[in-house]
C-alpha cells in the first residue's frame, strides 16, 4: 500500500488490517510502503518509511561505519516467524537490546515520525534535527505504542557511528558475583557498552577506537574470562537461549535488585541491561510474589502478550484511553477494550 | 479574563504546612523568569514540600477553579514560569531531596526542586554524573529541566533530559498523583517531559545516571569565518567521530567572554570548543583527527588544553556567555535548530537578517545538534526596540524552519514562540496537541496562556 492508500484504507475504517507491525496484532501489511527516504551520513540522520526492512538499513547504514545505536532485537528468533522485522514494527514496540543501557531504546534515537492517525490525518510529530522540544513530545509518545496511535509512514532516526572495536568477554560465574563485579565495573571509564548474564555466564562487552587498555582495566577487576565472538553475542541480543519456550515475560527492575529477587527462582532467565530487566521464561505465577514496589512485568511471548503486571491504576489507564481517543477516536486501530 | 479573587485563607487552608507568600513586596520575586520582558504578578506563591501537599493544593484549585503556574527557580528563557494574573504560583523549590539512590542502580530518585548541580555533585562521589548539563545548571531544577526537557553542551553524545529520565511522579490538575514508567507500554512520562508545565506538576523524578569518563579535555579551534567552523563540524561528524560537546561562539561573544571572564580565547572570527573525552590513548587519537579535519577547513589556531585547570577556564567561559552577554545589553536569546549541513547557510542568514534590521546579533551554541543560539541585542529603554529584536527574531527562526529545522531545541515555547508555532505547525496538528492537553487538564488551569498561539487556544482558556 502506498501512502494513499493507507490513507484511504484508515478512512474507510479497515486499519485494523495494518496492526501496524505490532506483536499484538500480527505484521505490519503495508510492507510495500517502504525503502530509504535520505539517509545523510554527515548528520548520521536517516528517514525511511516505515514499511522498510531493518537489515537493508542496517546494511545500508554499515557500509559508511554506522549503526542503529540502540541495537535492536531481531523478535523472529523468539516468535519462530520467517518475516523479517521491519523499522514499523521496531517503532512499534520501541525496540531495544544490549546496547540499551548506553544507548537507550528506539524512542531515544527517534527524531522524527510522520503518521496518518485514526481519522486519515498526517501528523508530523518531530523532525529531522537533532534537538527539538517545539510544543508537546508526540514522536516519544508514538513510539512503543503498539501501534493504537497511527500508522507510521516515516520515521527519521539518528545513528552512531560503529565503535572501530570490540571485546566481548564471559565469566562462568554465580548471579550475585556478577552484578557486584558489574556495580563496580559500570562506576569505572570502562566503555561496557553490553552486560548480560544468560546460564550462568556472565558476558560483558566493550566498545571504543582503541580497546586494549580497557580490555586489561576489565581483567584487573573480573580476572581473565574467555573471549566471544560477535556471533555469540547476536545470540544473546535475540534472546536465543530462551527462544523455545512458549511464554517469557520482562521484569522491570533495578541493578541491586536482581540478586535478591532471582534467589527463588527456578525458571531460566536472562539478567539483560546490565541488570535494568530480566527475561523470564514462564508464567506470571512463577515469579509473581518477588515484585516489590516499583518492579513491574510485562508479557513478551505468550498467550497473554502485552499484559502488565501489577495492572495499571484505572487512573492511569484512563489517561491512555483518552490518549489514544484522541488519536484515533472511531477505534479504527484496535488499542481499547471498549466493543 | 483576570478571574474573579477567590478566598486565599480558604486555599491556605489546603496546605497549612507549606509556606505561603502573599504581600506584594515579597511576590515580585515570581512575577518573571529569565524572560524578562514580561511580567506578571501571582495572588500568591506557595511553596510546598511534599507531593501530597502539591495534590491538597491542586485539589483545592482544581474546586476552586484557580489557575496554577509550576515553577521551579525561573531560569525559563520563554516566559514558561510566568504567573498568570490572577493565578498562584506552585513553587517546587523545597521538594529538593533525595528519595532513594543506591549507586550500583545507576539512576537515582530525586524531588524535582532539586537543582541540576546538586544530582551531579550527589552522583559525583560514586563516580557517576547526570549527563543534562544546561548552562544554568547552578539554578535551574530538575522538574523544570523536565519541563523543557532541556539540553546542555554534553548532550550530543548523551542525550538530552527525555533520554535520560526513567520514570517521574507527577500530580494532576485535578490533584492526582501518577507514577509513569519509560517502560510502561505506552509511554505518558514521554509526553510529560518536555511539556512546559502543561499537563501536571512533576515531584519526583528517576534520573539515569552515567558512569563518568576517565578524562576529558576540550579544545580550541579558530577559524577565519564562521563558514569554515560551520562546515568543520559537519566534517567531524562524518568522520565518525562523537565529541561530548562542540560548541561555536562569534566574534562579539569572543571577545566580550575573554574582556570578563579571561577564557583565553583567541580573538577569532568564529570558535570551536571540542570536548573529547576517555582514556589519555584515546583522548589523543581523537584530537589528533580533528586536528587533520580542522587543518582542511582554514583552522588557526588550535589549541589542545593540557590538563583539568586549562579545562575549566575553557568551560567556564562558554558557561558566562549568556550572562556577560546580559551586563552589556538587554538581549532575547533564540533557539532554533538547523540540519548540522546546513549550519554555515544558518549563520550565513542570521548575519543578513540582522543587518538588514540594523541589530546586532550574536552567536554562542551547540553546534553538534545544530543548536543556535542567536542574541539579539536591544535597549529595553528605547521604544519599540524589543519589538524590532523580536521581529528579527522570527524571521530568524522562519528561517531555520525553511532550512529543515525547527523553532527551539531546548528552551521551549512559552510565552515567547506561542504565536509562530503556527509557522512549524499545521492547524489540525495543533490541534491534536491541545487535545492531549485537555486530558490531562480539561480546564486548562495549568500554565494556561503558554505553548499555544492565544487565538486558537482561546476558547479552551475562558
Ligand atoms: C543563563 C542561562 C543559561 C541557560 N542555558 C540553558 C542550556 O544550556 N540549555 C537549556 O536547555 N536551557 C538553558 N537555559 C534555560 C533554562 O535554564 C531551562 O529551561 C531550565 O530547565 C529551567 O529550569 P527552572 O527550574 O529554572 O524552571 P522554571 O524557569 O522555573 O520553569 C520552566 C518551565 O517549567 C515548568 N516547571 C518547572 N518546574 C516544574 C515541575 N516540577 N513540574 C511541572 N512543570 C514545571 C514551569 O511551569 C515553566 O513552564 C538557560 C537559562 C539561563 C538563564
Amino acid at each position: 500500500m502506498n501512502e494513499k492508500q493507507i490513507i484511504e484504507a484508515v478512512k474507510a475504517g479497515s486499519g485494523r488490517v495494518f496492526g501496524s507491525g505490532t506483536r499484538r496484532r500480527g505484521d505490519w501489511s503495508a510492507q510495500e510502503h517502504n525503502g530509504i527516504i535520505s539517509y545523510l551520513p554527515d548528520e548520521l540522520t536517516i528517514t525511511v518509511r516505515a514499511g522498510t526492512f531493518m537489515k537493508e538499513i542496517e546494511e545500508k547504514i554499515a557500509k559508511h561505519g554506522q549503526m542503529l545505536g540502540f541495537e535492536p532485537m531481531d523478535h523472529s528468533v523468539i516468535f519462530k516467524k520467517k518475516g523479517m522485522p521491519t523499522i514499523g514494527g521496531a517503532l512499534g514496540v520501541d525496540a531495544d537490546g544490549p546496547r540499551r543501557l548506553r544507548a537507550g531504546s528506539m524512542r531515544d534515537a527517534l527524531l522524527g515520525v510522520r503518521f496518518v492517525d485514526g481519522q486519515g490525518q498526517i501528523i508530523r510529530a518531530g523532525g529531522k534535527v537533532m534537538k527539538n522540544v517545539t510544543g508537546l513530545d508526540i514522536t516519544r509518545l508514538f513510539a512503543g505504542s503498539f501501534g493504537t496511535l497511527g500508522v507510521a509512514l516515516d520515521v527519521t532516526m539518528k545513528l552512531l557511528p560503529k565503535p572501530r572495536e570490540q571485546h566481548i568477554v564471559s565469566y562462568n560465574v554465580p548471579i550475585a558475583e556478577a552484578m557486584d563485579g558489574l556495580g563496580k565495573c559500570m562506576r569505572m571509564p570502562l566503555e561496557i557498552t553490553g552486560a548480560i548474564y544468560a546460564d550462568d555466564q556472565f558476558f560483558i562487552r566493550q566498545e571504543a577506537s582503541v580497546v586494549g587498555p580497557l580490555k586489561t582495566r576489565l581483567k584487573n577487576e573480573l580476572g581473565k574470562g574467555e573471549t566471544i565472538d560477535d556471533t555469540k553475542w547476536v545470540e544473546l541480543r535475540d534472546w536465543k537461549y530462551l527462544a523455545q519456550m512458549p511464554e517469557i515475560w520482562r521484569v522491570y527492575l533495578r541493578p541491586s535488585q536482581v540478586t535478591k529477587f532471582l534467589e527463588n527462582i527456578e525458571n531460566p532467565y536472562m539478567v539483560l541491561c546490565g541488570g535494568s530487566q530480566i527475561a523470564i521464561a514462564g508464567s506470571l505465577v512463577d515469579f509473581q510474589d518477588q515484585l516489590r514496589e516499583g518492579m513491574f512485568a510485562r508479557c513478551e511471548k505468550g498467550a497473554v502478550i502485552g499484559a502488565r503486571f501489577p495492572k495499571f491504576t484505572n487512573a492511569h489507564l484512563k489517561l491512555i484511553e483518552h490518549t489514544q481517543k484522541v488519536f484515533d477516536p472511531l477505534n479504527i486501530f484496535g488499542g481499547r477494550d471498549e466493543n | 479574563m483576570t478571574k474573579p479573587q477567590f478566598d486565599i485563607a480558604a486555599l491556605r487552608n489546603s496546605a497549612p504546612n507549606a509556606e505561603w507568600i502573599t504581600n506584594s513586596s515579597a511576590l515580585r520575586a515570581y512575577e518573571c523568569d529569565s524572560y524578562s520582558a514580561y511580567r506578571e504578578l501571582p495572588v500568591a506563591v506557595v511553596l510546598p514540600s511534599t507531593t501530597d501537599e502539591v495534590a491538597a493544593i491542586m485539589r483545592h484549585c482544581d474546586v476552586y477553579d484557580i489557575d496554577v503556574v509550576a515553577r521551579g527557580a525561573g531560569t525559563s528563557l520563554v516566559g514558561g514560569a510566568m504567573p498568570k494574573a490572577g493565578g498562584i504560583v506552585l513553587g517546587l523549590a523545597r521538594l529538593n531531596q533525595v528519595v532513594e539512590f543506591n549507586p550500583d542502580d545507576r539512576m537515582i530518585c530525586v524531588q524535582t526542586g532539586m537543582t541540576n548541580l546538586m544530582v551531579s555533585h550527589i552522583a559525583a562521589e560514586h563516580n557517576l554524573f547526570y549527563a543534562p548539563d544546561p548552562s544554568s545548571q547552578m539554578a535551574c531544577s530538575i522538574g523544570g529541566n523536565i519541563a523543557m526537557n532541556s539540553g546542555g553542551a554534553h548532550c550530543l553524545k548523551y542525550g538530552v533530559t527525555t533520554n535520560n529520565l526513567i520514570a517521574v511522579k507527577i500530580v494532576s490538575a485535578q490533584g492526582e498523583v501518577h507514577d509513569f514508567h519509560v517502560d510502561d507500554g505506552f509511554d505518558l512520562r514521554g509526553i510529560i517531559c518536555g511539556s512546559e508545565g502543561q499537563l501536571g506538576v512533576v515531584t519526583e523524578a528517576w534520573l539515569k545516571l552515567e558512569t563518568s569518563p576517565e578524562g576529558a579535555l576540550p579544545m580550541m579551534i579558530g577559524f577565519p569565518t564562521p563558514e569554515d567552523a560551520g562546515e568543520c563540524v559537519a566534517s567531524i561528524i562524518r568522520a565518525g567521530i562523537i565529541p561530548v560537546a562542540i560548541e561555536y561562539m562569534d566574534e562579539i561573544m569572543i571577545r566580550e567572554v575573554e574582556r570578563f571572564a579571561n577564557a583565553g580565547y583567541p580573538l577569532v572570527s568564529a570558535l570551536l570548543i571540542v570536548e573529547i573525552e576517555g582514556d589519555p590513548t584515546r583522548i589523543a587519537v581523537e584530537m589528533g583527527a580533528i586536528e587533520k579535519i580542522a587543518q582542511k577547513h582554514k583552522a588557526n589556531p588550535i589549541r589542545r588544553s593540557q590538563n583539568a585547570n586549562e579545562a575549566t577556564k575553557i568551560w567556564a567561559g562558554r558557561k558566562a556567555a549568556f550572562g556577560v552577554m546580559g551586563r552589556l545589553a538587554d538581549y532575547i536569546t533564540l533557539d532554533g535548530v538547523v540540519p548540522i549541513s546546513q549550519l554555515a547557510e544558518a549563520l550565513r542568514r542570521i548575519s543578513e537578517i540582522s543587518s538588514n534590521h540594523g541589530m546586532g546579533v550574536t552567536n554562542v551554541f551547540h553546534a553538534g545538534d545544530g543548536n543556535l543560539h542567536p542574541l539579539i541585542m536591544y535597549d529595553a529603554q528605547k521604544d519599540g526596540d524589543l519589538e524590532r529584536a523580536e521581529a528579527l527574531g522570527v524571521e530568524i527562526l522562519t528561517a531555520c524552519i525553511e532550512l529543515g529545522g525547527c523553532l527551539t531545541g531546548e528552551h521551549g515555547v512559552g510565552i515567547e514562540k506561542r504565536e509562530i508555532m503556527k509557522r512549524q505547525y499545521l492547524p489540525h496538528e495543533l490541534e491534536l496537541q491541545m487535545q492531549i492537553k485537555d486530558i490531562f487538564d480539561p480546564q486548562w488551569r495549568l500554565n494556561p496562556d503558554k505553548v499555544f498561539p492565544l487565538d486558537i487556544s482561546a476558547e479552551r482558556r475562558s
